[in-house]
């Protein structure tokens, strides 16, 4: 059974949910039985994405009845199951796995056991904070599944409540504005995914299935099997220039909100200065992954077109993006808000390689695939570092809180002294967010500046100078948090090293970023085959459309 | 006799009651003047019934007019007792309690 | 490879250990003690195979047994060479594992050992193994709970104390001797950079280590900050390297039988000069450019500037102008760190890349840093002979030396260079230990007016200083010879060499004058300086200070290195360049790409030299030098040695000049003025536009639909209720006003209703004249 992808699946997008609902049985006076009770299905739930993930990666034998119903969608993802849901509106329960979500995934399960160790520090109603957790992690899993569009509507906005409350009921002062900044944001956002998809569902002649409109979009059969003219027509609707264009936009839009990119982004430092820690650590953890994998599930694979149009201003906005984030954490005096606004540069990165493509002017292949492959593949472990990174970033900001109540750079300095232990734990955590090699934070910055050379040159020139600010900010925080003589601001005698609780999760994130640092390809030998996969689904689609394009120039009569 | 000269003594009883109800405050007198324009609608009646085809109809419809007249003279005998009961009087313009 | 291993064995095992042992314990420093010394032997071990496998093609296997099994490694003699006739080169070139791999584009991690690789290997282990035993002494102070520290300059009542922090040293020596290796060892640029990265890091650590001080703190972030402005050149250099020649590979990988295996991809030199080749007749032509496999062009400013890219990381890390100023202030550090790390060799791997990437450097990049070397070299120079401070002077004597290298490599004589790399680390980590023990015995008195006279207190350090000055100023005897070597120190030979270098470029291309003038005038001011230093220090006979009469020398542990440094700065390069340092890096580095054989260029026309119009000049060369080192030293006899001329007369002359230098030439106010206020402006206006612009555009966009609501709220009840309201009160109204018209008087309805009757006739009558009215 636990070789069985499609339980597996199911499993990994419910168990959450389900595990919260049995919180109820206990009294909520038993705070402790229920945190562990949380932290053993979240412990649950991570041993079943590695199980999930050794299957799609081989490396244990599904059943061979999966394997014969599986093989039709392989050829695209590693692993995929269908179940019809509403069949009036041909919508399925669709859920599948590949090289851009299996990463994240793990991250998922990961940083919310974590963050679920983290909320040690909530004392009030620990109950209903587990529960929107839980359901909150449960969301996050049906977007990273989820196969068909509306199941990835449903997830997405599954999601917005848990994270709502979580800030607006545990959050600091200002909760209640930073709450509905944040909901507003995203679901602002949601109305373009909405509007988005139901253009998508009626040019596709009422389909969903994101792996049909992606093969459609590309100007093939919605099917593998089908013949090309029965869905020529479809395929003629989802192949149309204009309309990909508009969807993208709309698309884009919904994305950068979640990314979020610079003019878009001011949701994301109220959210994480008022939210509590572990919700930190999960929204910039996780939350922000979405963005960047809704370009890489939805908006590149179902509007090539839309994307290579629009994949200049991506790049241009990622580098804007870099320094523009690295510069306003420079000036922040928040330490939280600084990390905050170090995920905005951070998150740079990633629209950075999503958009490092250039095309042949004439064919409209894609020029240096191999180079888009490598931002791809950036932009996707760039996320994945950034989201052990900036958890652990928000983690020793909330450990710090915890403590002295305050997050004043100001009033810092020389808790180095008070805490040794704890200093090495945070510098090598905030060092892997500058980008030190060696460090997981690293790889993604340095290939998405290689990818990017190819598009234009200032690109990676405006992105190399993102690493000189990220090293300002980081550094200048460390050195007014840690170093200097002995802290003698506020709450001074709470200041005392970290438990055993917090040694755990400081470590386990420093051990992950040093092992994605030091052994990258273990992700990216994963990402690597999707993200090629993708560069040449947009190639191809490319070239198809200009050939259509100059057919129709050269023969007019035949129209 | 004709039609006409019918007619004149009907319309001669008719105003005669018209005026008797306008102008008596009593309310027996208003009764009697309703009895009177009863009676001018029976005189046209019999008379039409005499002079046109109308035949044997008209008689029949004065023999209703009168057993109702009848009844209605009961019903407001009735209704006046019951208001001098009430108002002690039997002055019609002093009951103005539907106005209200 | 196991040498390399182990000082990160020996970090990590401190690193662990550190959480067991109490703070007074000295175990984590003989543990990494101990662990440099087993690598220490070990690349003796592997350097003494090297030399003894040398002439025999068939050593590889030999050498690669030493090494870790079941890695391919093979030696590569004569690939490269056949096509252009370079001299064969042995090197053991092997391959990890991927960092990356996107489809053709791999990033792998391997090693490429030659003998450099070997000789490096040697001098770090051994400079940092002395530095190493000299800190179990010089730090001893840290192993306590209660670490007072008399630098703190914030509160002047009581001394601040800390908990010592013994084992937090130790662990990042360790770590920046693993990082250091790691560099040398590499293959491949990305590589390079990763440890390139990890020892900036390291540094970062070792300057801030006292970061209970502010300056310590600031030291350490400029530093960081400053190597990272250089290695953003050195990421877009990669960059465009990888796009134009798709590899970061410095050497090919081959298999055992020295076959590259049939998908092995070209290394970078050889892709490079595809590249070039590509790239040169397009230009003559007027076409354009050439489309390679990726479908782009390549211009040859590009390649230039990759070149001048990768040149930014080697200015960042050696210190050069205009990067220069973070490695005077990096001497906050501990003074054995400044030592190893910011004299010997952490700077030196500046020179070292730009030695091994020499061959992608085109003319025009080779220039400039030959300019860039030549104004390093003359400011250091300027700035170290007016520095006050003992440790200050050494460190700008090392940025001058270190743009004397640079220069070296800019000429095109870069196997001078590294030689010259190789005899400074000794003898500035000498000086440095020396200064060091200086300090450490007259507890951190730094300033030099205030030291002075103290040969007779410290008798070794003094003698072994003065060989270390010797050497740097690289005097010798003239015309004299003992057993057919000339009678100089290790200096002497090494920058004989660049001497020679600069002399035959220049007489190559005449309009560069300049170059050989200057060099020659930082010689002069080099052995002025140095000499000056030493005579303060130690020409009399009794301290000036009368506090200073306590001074001693250390313990064994402090003086041995001393005298083994000593020994190596003496003799390291006897055999000048026949010897057997100089042939070894010979034999290592790439050999002078086609354009360099004399072809002239389009940009910039420049005649290169080779070695033998280097050997031609030599005599004269070396007689130059070594007239102005001389002069230096009289120059600096005379004010320091004699007092014949008043050093503060002299001073008061030049003073615009003097203070010019000390002030570091206002580097660092130009760069806090043009640099770092700006940006901190740029970044608070960054947060105003969110603070200001973009936030309170959408609570704007939030309070405008807060109004819209409200207005539509507004809407609905003052217009559309208040019609209907109105409506309904209006009929109410008439009905109230039709409402008199019931008198409830039977007698006026009946008078009205015969009246209506009459009116009726009336208007009957009046329309239908004729009586048709009637039936």
């Amino acid at each position: 059974m636990f070789a069985d992808p499609q339980f597996l699946m199911s499993c990994a997008l419910f168990l959450p949910v389900l595990w919260g609902l049995g919180l109820f049985g206990f009294p909520s006076r038993a705070v402790s039985a229920i945190r562990w009770y949380a932290l053993a299905g979240a412990c649950c739930e991570l041993a079943i994405t590695v199980q999930l993930a050794g299957v799609a990666l081989g490396w244990i034998d599904a059943s061979p009845a999966v394997n014969a119903s599986a093989t039709s969608l392989r050829n695209d993802i590693l692993l995929g199951m269908s179940l019809p849901w509403i069949p009036t509106w041909n919508v399925n329960y669709s859920l599948g796995v590949d090289g851009f979500s299996l990463p994240l995934i793990l991250l998922t399960s990961l940083i919310f056991a974590l963050s679920i160790v983290a909320s040690w520090s909530i004392k009030t109603h620990i109950r209903g904070f587990l529960f929107l957790l839980l359901l909150l992690e449960t969301g996050v899993m049906g977007v990273f599944l989820a196969l068909d569009f509306f199941l990835f509507f449903v997830m997405w906005e599954v999601m917005l409540l848990p994270m709502y409350f979580l800030i607006g009921l545990w959050g600091g002062p200002r909760r209640e504005y930073a709450a509905i900044k944040f909901f507003l944001y995203t679901l602002a956002g949601g109305v373009c995914l909405l509007m988005a998809m139901l253009m998508v569902y009626s040019a596709s002649g009422g389909s969903f299935d994101l792996l049909e409109l992606a093969r459609m979009a590309q100007g093939q059969a919605p099917q593998p099997g089908m013949d090309l003219d029965q869905g020529m027509a479809l395929t003629a609707a989802m192949g149309d220039t204009s309309l990909q264009w508009r969807v993208f936009v709309l698309l884009l839009i919904a994305f950068l909100i979640k990314l979020p990119a610079v003019p878009l982004h001011t949701w994301l430092p109220d959210a994480h200065v008022e939210a509590p820690t572990p919700v930190s650590m999960i929204l910039a953890g996780i939350l922000l992954k979405l963005g960047g994998y809704g370009f890489l599930r939805i908006a590149i694979p179902i509007c090539p077109l839309g994307f290579a149009e629009w994949a200049w201003f991506m790049v241009a906005l990622g580098v804007f993006c870099v320094l523009y984030g690295a510069l306003a954490a420079l000036a922040q005096s928040d330490f939280k808000r600084l990390v905050a606004y170090s995920s905005v540069s951070h998150m740079g990165y990633v629209l950075m390689g999503l958009g490092a493509f250039r095309f042949q002017e004439l064919t409209g292949a894609v020029l240096n695939p191999d180079f888009s492959t490598m931002g791809l593949s950036a932009a996707t472990f760039q996320m994945v570092a950034h989201g052990i990174v900036s958890a652990g970033m928000f983690f020793v900001v909330g450990v710090l809180y915890d403590r002295v109540k305050h997050r004043d750079l100001r009033q810092f300095g020389g808790i180095a002294s008070l805490q040794p232990h704890f200093s090495a734990i945070a510098a090598g955590i905030f060092f892997a967010g500058l980008g030190l090699p060696g460090l997981c934070g690293f790889i993604g910055e340095a290939f998405s500046i290689f990818s990017v050379w190819h598009v234009d040159r200032f690109f990676s020139v405006g992105g190399a100078l993102g690493m000189i600010l990220t090293a300002g900010y980081i550094l200048w925080a460390l050195q007014r948090v840690y170093l200097g003589p002995t802290y003698t601001g506020p709450n001074r005698e709470y200041l005392t090293e970290i438990n055993f609780r917090e040694y755990t999760v400081g470590y386990l994130l420093l051990a992950f970023a040093i092992g994605l640092g030091v052994y990258p390809a273990i992700a990216l030998n994963v990402i690597e085959p999707a993200s090629r996969q993708l560069v040449q689904q947009i190639s191809g689609s490319q070239e198809r459309q200009l050939s259509l394009n100059r057919a129709s120039i050269e023969s007019p009569l035949d129209k | 006799m004709s039609l006409g000269a019918y007619l004149a003594v009907s319309a001669v009883l008719f105003a005669s009651g018209l005026t008797c109800m306008m102008t008596k405050r009593h309310a027996l007198g208003v009764l009697m003047g309703v009895e009177l324009i009863l009676n001018s609608a029976c005189l046209n009646l019999i008379a039409f019934a005499r002079y046109t085809s109308l035949g044997i109809d008209g008689q029949v419809f004065a023999l209703f007019v009168i057993v109702i007249a009848a009844a209605e003279a009961a019903v407001a005998l009735a209704i006046a007792l019951n208001y001098y009961n009430n108002f002690l009087t039997v002055d019609v313009d002093r009951g103005d309690e539907l106005k209200r | 490879m196991l040498a390399w291993l182990l000082p990160f064995a020996g970090c990590v095992v401190i690193t662990v250990l550190r959480l067991k042992l109490s703070r007074l314990s000295a175990v984590p420093g003989w543990i990494g003690t101990g662990s440099l010394l087993v690598a220490f032997c070990l690349s003796l071990f592997s350097a003494g195979l090297w030399l003894m496998t040398s002439p025999a093609e068939t050593a590889a296997s030999s050498v690669s047994a030493e090494e870790t099994p079941g890695i391919q490694a093979a030696k590569v003699g004569d690939d490269a060479a056949h096509e252009t006739g370079y001299s064969p080169q042995r090197r053991l070139v092997g391959h990890w594992y991927s960092l990356a791999k996107f489809g053709e584009i791999d990033f792998p991690l391997g090693y490429a050992i030659d003998a450099l690789t070997v000789l490096m290997f040697v001098l770090v282990t051994m400079i940092s193994l002395a530095v190493h035993a000299y800190s179990l002494v010089y730090m001893a102070d840290e192993q306590t709970e209660s670490y007072q520290d008399h630098h703190l300059d914030h509160s002047p009542g009581e001394t601040p104390e800390r908990p010592g922090r013994f084992a937090h040293f130790y662990a990042a020596l360790g770590l920046f001797t693993f990082a250091m290796l790691g560099i040398v060892l590499a293959n491949g640029l990305l590589q390079i950079f990763i440890f390139w990265e990890l020892v900036g890091f390291s540094s970062y650590l070792l300057i801030g280590f006292y970061h209970e001080r502010r300056t310590a703190r600031l030291a350490s972030m400029k530093a960081f900050l400053m190597n990272r402005v250089g290695d953003v050149g050195f990421v877009l250099g990669m960059t465009i390297l990888l796009v134009t020649c798709g590899t970061l590979l410095l050497y090919p990988v081959h298999d055992l039988n020295g076959n590259t295996s049939g998908s092995a991809p070209m290394a970078l030199p050889e892709a490079f000069q595809a590249a070039v080749e590509k790239v040169v007749p397009s230009e003559e032509n007027h076409q354009p450019t050439d489309l390679l496999p990726s479908g782009q062009g390549i211009s040859y400013a590009l390649l230039v500037a990759a070149g001048l890219g990768l040149l930014a990381g080697c200015v960042g890390k050696s210190a050069q102008f205009p990067l220069h100023t973070w490695l005077a202030d990096a001497m906050e550090g501990p003074t054995p760190v400044s030592a190893l790390v910011h004299s010997a060799t952490m700077v030196a791997a500046g020179v070292y890349l730009a030695a091994r990437i020499a061959p992608l450097l085109l003319p025009e990049a080779l220039l400039l840093l030959a300019y860039v070397g030549v104004v390093t070299l003359l400011l250091g120079a300027s700035m170290a002979i007016v520095a006050r401070d003992l440790k200050l002077v050494l460190a700008h004597s090392t940025i001058s030396q270190l743009g004397l290298m640079l220069l070296g490599i800019g000429v095109g004589a870069w196997e001078a260079a590294i030689f010259h790399l190789i005899t400074h680390a000794f003898f500035k980590s000498l000086l440095f230990l020396g200064a060091g023990s200086v300090i450490h015995t007259t507890h951190h008195e730094q300033d030099l007016e205030k030291l002075g006279g103290l040969r007779a207190h410290l008798p070794l350090t003094s003698l072994t200083m003065l060989i270390g000055v010797i050497a740097l100023s690289g005097l010798a005897v003239p015309y004299v010879t003992i057993f057919g070597e000339s009678l100089g120190f290790s200096g002497f030979h090494s920058k004989d060499a660049i001497v020679s270098g600069a002399m035959a470029f220049v007489l190559k291309n005449p309009h560069h004058i300049l170059l050989l003038i200057s060099v020659l005038l930082g010689a002069c001011l080099t052995a002025a300086y140095s000499l000056r230093l030493w005579l303060k220090l130690f020409a009399r006979d009794t301290p000036v200070d009368p506090a200073l009469q306590q001074v001693h020398e250390g313990p064994w542990l402090m003086t041995w290195p001393l005298v083994v440094l000593a020994f190596f700065a003496a003799f390291c390069a006897l055999g000048g360049e026949e010897g057997l340092v100089s042939t070894l890096v010979e034999a290592s580095l790439s050999p002078a790409p086609a354009w360099f054989s004399g072809s002239t260029d389009e940009v910039v026309s420049i005649q290169w030299t080779n070695a033998s119009d280097r050997h031609a000049v030599h005599g004269t060369a070396g007689a130059m030098a070594l007239a102005a080192a001389w002069l230096g030293a009289l120059i600096a006899w005379a004010l320091y040695g004699l007092r014949a001329i008043s050093s503060k007369d002299l001073s008061r002359q030049l003073t615009p000049l003097v203070r010019l230098a000390s002030h570091r030439w206002h580097f660092d106010t130009l760069y806090r003025g043009f640099l770092v206020l700006p940006i901190l402006n740029l970044a608070r206006h960054t947060a105003w536009i969110d603070r200001i612009l973009i936030d309170p555009f959408i609570d704007g966009c939030a309070r405008f639909s807060e109004r819209f609501s409200h207005a539509s709220q507004w809407f609905d009840e003052a217009m559309i209720n208040r019609f209907f309201d109105n409506m309904a009160s209006s009929v109410w109204a008439w009905g109230l006003s039709l409402r008199k018209a019931q008198t409830g008087h039977i007698r006026q309805y009946v008078l009205l209703a015969t009246m209506a009757v009459i009116v009726l006739f009336l208007i009957l009558f009046a329309w239908m004249p004729g009586g048709r009215a009637g039936p």
